[in-house]
């Protein structure tokens, strides 16, 4: 094989795994990688993008094959990654840059536009305005600030750590539960707590996995939007059961203090 | 009065959730007017039917937004797509089917846990059907570029 087309394989493999780390849908990494691969003068190439993994094989010249698999283990939604990739994955395909560059761009390529403060703060704030957005009133706004904060630290301690993210659902189901429960036994207002609750999960919420998942399914790609609905389908039930063991512990504190 | 709060608070919404989710800075107002479009029709919608039926309506015009919008900033459809449809999940109806579970009222439970499913599925069929339109439109359009050529070179 020659370095140049190598050189096309690793970027399209690269340009692949980064797409499918972020959560894109498999015709799209199919796509990007085949059309980065069609570049190259290879025999045959044939990709496979599922949730958990990327297959590439490519036949070069003298009928040798070359495979390159990636397994992926982690994935988490970020639309700026996905967004570059495919400015560069079409830069490649029309030809204004050349493949060395191309290399480059996505090896270095950078996680995020913002910075890291500005995505918690942004976080924090949706929470907020989502009470408004759901018929809440400016004291629920208040009132919902000390469990928005909860969210938004713990969401950030377990992206720093890398943990498991059906923990991190659970805990903040849980520790949302019990704030929001506990504020309105505690404070004399009247508060919607239900909708405040409601609005603490709404980051949390399986939004990408589900209409990514579905639309792999009507393109045809049923393993991957299994995969995903599966995804969705057990962060549901884990924000559920944070919610409900939270529901439940404080109901039993209450009815032994009060 | 009512409508036109509720529409710029969706607005800011779905522009701090495209933050959050990393979507590139030129595309935020956007994702913006995509979720705030669809949140109006929503609302337009809700006040007669059925909250599938309007999620649905409202899916479609997000749906086909974030394709003009796609090609107008030269952005993949996901990226609006994605922020726009967030404030239609139905975290509501999951929250209210495991409230209802706990309480032990179990007819409430499973209107809210077929609700969520039906809000789900609907957000899913809107999608499907724009991107079929647009899908459909572009192999019309090639087809007939191909023709084109072809007469051409005759």
């Amino acid at each position: 094989m020659e370095d140049e087309q190598n050189l096309y394989l690793k970027t399209a493999v690269l340009a692949g795994e980064i797409l499918i780390k972020s959560n894109a849908e498999a015709y799209r990494v199919e796509d990007t990688v085949r059309h980065i691969l069609n570049r190259a003068d290879f025999n045959s190439c044939n990709v496979v993008a599922l949730t958990t993994g990327l297959y590439t094989t490519v036949e070069v010249n003298d009928n040798e094959p070359v495979t390159m698999i990636r397994r992926i283990s982690s994935r988490s939604v970020n639309l700026y990654r996905i967004a570059r990739v495919n400015d560069v994955s079409r830069e490649i395909v029309s030809g204004t840059t050349d493949i060395k560059d191309a290399y480059e761009k996505l090896i270095n390529l950078k996680s995020s536009e913002y910075a890291p403060y500005t995505k918690d703060i942004a976080g924090f704030l949706f929470i907020l305005m989502i009470v408004l957005l759901f018929n809440g009133s400016f004291t629920d706004v208040l009132m919902n600030i000390p469990a928005a904060v909860t969210v938004t630290i713990i969401s950030n301690i377990c992206s720093k750590y890398n943990t498991n993210a059906f923990v991190a659902d659970f805990i903040s189901g849980f520790l949302v539960a019990v704030i929001v429960t506990a504020i309105n036994a505690l404070i004399p207002l009247t508060i919607a707590a239900d909708i405040l609750i409601i609005a603490c999960i709404m980051p949390l919420v399986p939004g990408t996995a589900l209409t990514n998942g579905v639309r792999d399914i009507f393109r045809g790609d049923y393993t991957s939007g299994f995969a995903k609905l599966l995804e969705a389908i057990m962060i549901a039930l884990f924000i559920a059961l944070g919610i409900g063991s939270g529901l439940l512990l404080v109901q039993e504190v209450l009815g032994w203090i009060l | 009065m009512d409508i036109i709060i509720q529409t710029l608070t969706a607005t800011v919404v779905v522009y701090l959730i495209a933050i959050v989710l990393d979507a590139p800075k030129k595309t935020l107002p956007y994702a913006a007017l995509t979720g705030a479009a669809g949140w109006f029709v929503y609302l337009l919608a809700g006040s007669e039917s059925s909250v599938v039926f309007s999620t649905f309506i409202a899916s479609c015009v997000i749906a086909f937004l974030a394709h003009v919008f796609s090609r107008v900033s030269e952005a993949p459809t996901t990226v609006f797509l994605i922020s726009a449809l967030y404030p239609f999940v139905p975290g509501t109806s999951v929250y209210r089917a495991v409230y209802s579970l706990i309480g032990n009222d179990l007819e409430a439970f499973k209107f809210y846990a077929l609700q969520s499913i039906l809000i789900s599925g609907a957000i899913a069929t809107a999608v499907f059907a724009i991107d079929s339109i647009f899908i459909i439109h572009g192999k019309i359009k090639k087809y007939h570029s191909v023709e084109e050529q072809r007469a051409n070179t005759i």
